[in-house]
């Protein structure tokens, strides 16, 4: 699959990128709509509490205030991506601190914040379960009453607070336990996190007087949007168009969200409504990411061959489902690690707490276990005196073996990436001084799955429009893309106009997730551009009375191939008029993920198909942990990445370095501080993201083992990086300090009562 | 609420409006006069998304009331180049791979405009200073030294500029 080519590989300026640089692009906080209103929402100050009377009165006197809803003037519904569990307002209860329980939409923000304030609602508090332990108890207060009655496309485990319970079996635990020389058991924690993009959510709606609405909205998935507009309101799909705008940032976090609100408002006022959301909104009305607690309990020979690994994962996902269930069985699939086991078994539960809904984020599910097995692996090494390098070379998942679904995986380059990133970093070399450490992590995760589609249609002057569903979040997905058609048509990169993100005008994808654009959509469009080609080579070569086989399309002319001076332009071809036996020119290509086989039998609950590709990496790193502050100093960082073909390169090495400081942010300082069910550090102040003072100096190796499936060879690249920083780091932690952090973030005072606890000096 | 005739040099053209004393520069700027290339990301000087060159000087439009602004100069990200004739801060952001979503995109280049005209020759702990008041999610930030230093050296070679 090595052919010569003129954009695929190289390192090419995004298409948009002028618009972006002068400030030009419109962002969903952008759009001005003629005689739009403002929305605001009125949100639970309670964790638990049953709603006695909301009355509305006062507010809709307020000058200014052209509409108020509340659940009374929404559909009795439930929504939700597998389970339906959500409604637009709270309706009888409210279940977390910043549950929506009315909204206004007026002249002014102004106005709109004043008459929240006259919305007079009772609430008659119940007792709340704030953490995944308390959820789980059998007396806990129960969240959703008629969780059994809810309706789900899957078939879901769901019982008291959990709401999905995701088993999977193989081999026979018992039996490897008994054969196992060690036996190790763990208890991990991490945090919630929050995407933190820098544009917040915002949507402007719009009905028009055929009862048409448009949406244009910060979302990844203009069709799933549509969806859920359609599900949680009852209104035909071919009512709603969603228009995603220019994405400043979703990170997995800009799914559906505010539109149903939106919608409602504007349908009632008759006008426009916007609805940009604050920070403070954000943090917590968004969807961060799942909270975990995990039970490790594995058992090796003494060579530190892995024999039995029983993995209890608990995944906080707050007041509702939202992406959880998805979560749950993600982490379920990657619970042991990227390794092979003979026996497991793994139980992952979606557990509701009262507190903001956790959704998707960069990486769902893996960051959790994998900072479970990857620390878990370094404190067995320790025991039985194996090098972590060595310990993870001899149970890692190569070619030709078993994930513990009973997936062969066919391309997974774990291995390569650790044995560059130990050769970069001259691992058995390694020297370190003291409170100085080095720790490594490994992971692999699935990639490219779900449906994709994409049209490719020439303009009369020759030049072509590329129609995508996709949105472009910042990930150069537009521009990669638009390279795809470029490089089969072989025309110059500018000749490619991509219109993306429209529900009326572009073919449906699934949405940007998953690391999957490149990989699915991709091939969707590679297909489109060779079905585009042959239309135009049949068409030139009825015009230019010479046989399809003798002709060639390259720099905008088809030619013939003995003879280049006789050629056609494509904007002589494309001319649509009377006597030039003009034709449409107009291709379409679709991604079907390529079926593979797995053993059913070994899941329960487990609403997930075997995935398609896998990215996979390592990352090395030296750190300095200061005992007297625990403040910990990262040194030097090696990053070992496989992305199978990367298609653009500058693209993909800003993926894996954006991604990579995401994960160094949850493995060091960021998380959601509670107090209950409220957020006491919902802003930048308080929640803090890595800044320019905050960036280590690292060592980037791009790996390319080329997946068979993919026409260039091209895996998932967006979300891998994320996931090793906090295991790794916590591994470097042991290696200088003697002792692992079991729970992250990592902060200074964590680290130091760590320390402190060794040397047997408790908190006061 | 008070209201207050005022007269601001955006961009290099004089633009006179009459605002209330709460009206936010920021609010002036993408509301008013239509230069939405200023972004808001946060609830208040957390992000500098909003940074604009006020004077030369960067200062978070969000946290800067309109009449404050009156009888200065104001430099927007809309006035750092032209659609025509990018500046060089513009095209090494692109060429190094230095924006990915954008939307922070604005506020750092205006930071690095202010840098670069006191300080032709930064170290990169003096380019990581002048930038740690604006966030950014999506990069890194790694491509965003490289693009800064490569502006540096562009603007330090004369190629012509705003």
């Amino acid at each position: 699959m090595e052919a010569v080519t003129k954009l695929i590989g190289k390192h090419v300026r995004l298409i948009d990128g002028v618009e972006l640089v002068t400030g030009n692009a419109i962002f969903g906080p952008d759009i001005y709509r003629p005689g739009m209103l403002f929305a605001k929402a009125l949100r639970s100050p309670y964790a638990h509490a049953r709603i006695k009377r909301i009355s509305t009165e006062k507010a809709e006197k307020l000058p200014g205030v052209k509409a108020i809803v509340t659940a009374e003037d929404t559909p009795n519904r439930l929504y939700g991506f597998w389970l339906r569990d959500l409604p637009v307002f709270a309706r009888e209860k409210v279940r977390y601190i910043g549950e929506p329980v009315a909204a206004v939409a007026a002249e002014t923000e102004d106005i709109a914040e004043k008459a929240l304030k006259l919305i007079e609602v009772e609430y008659e508090e119940l007792p709340a379960a704030v953490d995944i332990t308390e959820s789980i108890k059998p007396d806990a207060p129960i969240i959703h009453e008629n969780l059994a009655n809810y309706e789900a496309r899957y078939d879901l485990v769901r019982y008291g607070n959990i709401c999905s319970h995701s088993t999977i079996i193989k081999g026979d635990l018992e039996q490897g336990f008994k054969e196992s020389d060690y036996v190790f058991e763990h208890t991990f924690r991490t945090q919630t996190q929050h995407q933190a993009y820098i544009e917040p959510h915002a949507a402007t709606v719009e009905v028009d007087k055929m009862g048409r609405i448009t949406i244009w909205t910060t979302t990844q998935r203009v069709f799933l949007t549509r969806e859920q507009v359609s599900e949680a309101l009852g209104i035909p799909l071919s009512k709603i168009r969603v228009i995603g705008t220019k994405l400043g940032g979703g990170f997995g976090g800009k799914e559906t969200l505010l539109e149903p609100i939106l919608v409602l408002l504007a349908m009632k006022s008759g006008k426009p409504v916007k609805w940009v959301f604050t920070r403070e909104e954000e943090f917590f009305a968004g969807r961060p990411r799942h909270a975990s607690l995990v039970r490790l309990k594995t058992g090796v020979k003494k060579d530190g061959t892995l024999v039995a690994r029983k993995v209890e994962l608990y995944y906080d996902t707050g007041a509702y489902a939202d992406t959880g269930i998805g979560v749950t069985a993600i982490g379920a699939l990657f619970a042991l690690g990227p390794y092979k086991v003979q026996h497991a078994r793994i139980d992952a539960h979606c557990v509701y707490t009262n507190k903001v809904v956790a959704g998707a984020f960069r990486a769902y599910g893996n960051p959790q276990g994998s900072f479970a097995a990857e620390v878990q692996m370094d404190i067995i090494a320790r025991e039985l005196g194996i090098d972590p390098y060595e310990i993870r070379k001899k149970n890692l998942l190569v070619d030709g073996d078993e994930l513990v679904t009973g997936q062969i995986v066919k391309s997974v380059g774990a291995l390569e990436t650790l044995e560059a990133a130990a050769k970069r970093a001259d691992w058995f070399n390694r020297t370190a001084g003291p409170n100085e450490g080095w720790g490594m992590a490994v992971m692999i995760r699935p990639c490219g799955m779900f449906p994709a589609s994409a049209v490719l249609k020439m303009n009369e002057d020759g030049t072509f429009h590329l129609l995508t569903g996709s949105v472009d979040l910042g990930t150069g997905s537009r521009t990669t893309l638009a390279m795809v058609a470029a490089e089969e048509l072989k025309v110059p990169l500018s000749d490619i106009t991509v219109v993306s993100a429209d529900t009326d005008a572009t073919p449906y994808d699934y949405g940007t997730i998953a690391s999957r654009i490149a990989y699915a959509v991709g091939p969707a469009v590679r297909e489109a551009a060779l079905t585009l080609r042959t239309q135009i080579l049949e068409h030139a070569a009825s015009r230019m009375g010479v046989p399809v086989e003798a002709l060639e399309l390259d720099d905008r002319k088809v030619y013939l191939v003995d003879n280049p001076n006789y050629y056609m332009p494509l904007s002589t071809l494309a001319i649509q008029r009377p006597g030039y036996g003009s034709k449409p020119f107009i291709a379409h290509g679709r991604f079907i993920q390529p079926d593979e086989s797995w053993d059913k039998s070994r899941v329960r609950g487990y609403p997930m198909p075997p995935f398609p590709a896998y990215a996979s990496g390592t990352q090395i790193f030296k750190i300095r942990v200061d005992p007297e502050t625990g403040k910990i100093t990262v040194l030097k960082v090696i990053i070992a990445q496989d992305v199978g073909k990367a298609l653009n390169p500058i693209v993909v090495e800003g993926q894996i370095e954006g991604g990579f400081i995401q994960g160094l942010g949850y493995a060091l300082y960021e998380g959601y501080a509670y107090d209950g069910g409220d957020i006491k550090n919902p802003n930048f102040y308080d929640y803090p993201i890595p800044t320019s003072m905050d960036i280590p100096e690292i060592e980037l190796e791009i790996i390319e083992k080329a997946d068979k499936n993919n026409p260039y060879g091209a895996k998932g690249v967006g979300e891998a990086s994320l996931v090793p920083p906090g295991p790794a780091i916590a591994n470097a932690v042991r290696d200088a300090v003697g002792v692992s952090p079991t729970e992250l973030p990592m902060t200074p005072e964590r680290i130091y009562w760590l320390i402190k606890n060794k040397e047997g000096i408790k908190p006061a | 609420m008070s209201e207050h005739l005022i007269k601001i040099t955006v961009n290099g053209q004089v633009r006179e409006a009459k605002v209330t004393a709460n009206l936010l520069l920021a609010d002036l700027l993408r509301d008013e006069l239509g230069l939405t290339g200023t972004k808001k990301g946060c609830d208040g000087g957390e992000c500098g998304a909003c940074t604009v060159l006020l004077d030369g000087i960067p200062v978070y439009s969000c946290l800067t009331l309109a009449v404050q602004a009156d009888g200065h100069e104001i430099m927007t990200i809309e006035g750092l180049g032209t659609l025509e004739k990018l500046h060089p801060i513009q095209e090494a952001f692109l060429d190094a791979g230095a924006v990915q979503c954008g939307y922070c995109s604005a506020g750092v280049m205006l930071s690095t405009k202010a840098l670069l005209d006191e300080n032709p020759q930064p170290t990169e702990r003096e380019i990581r200073q002048a930038l740690v008041g604006n966030l950014c999610r999506c990069t890194g930030w790694y491509k965003i030294f490289d693009a800064v230093k490569q502006a540096a050296v562009a603007l330090r070679n004369g190629v012509a500029s705003q």
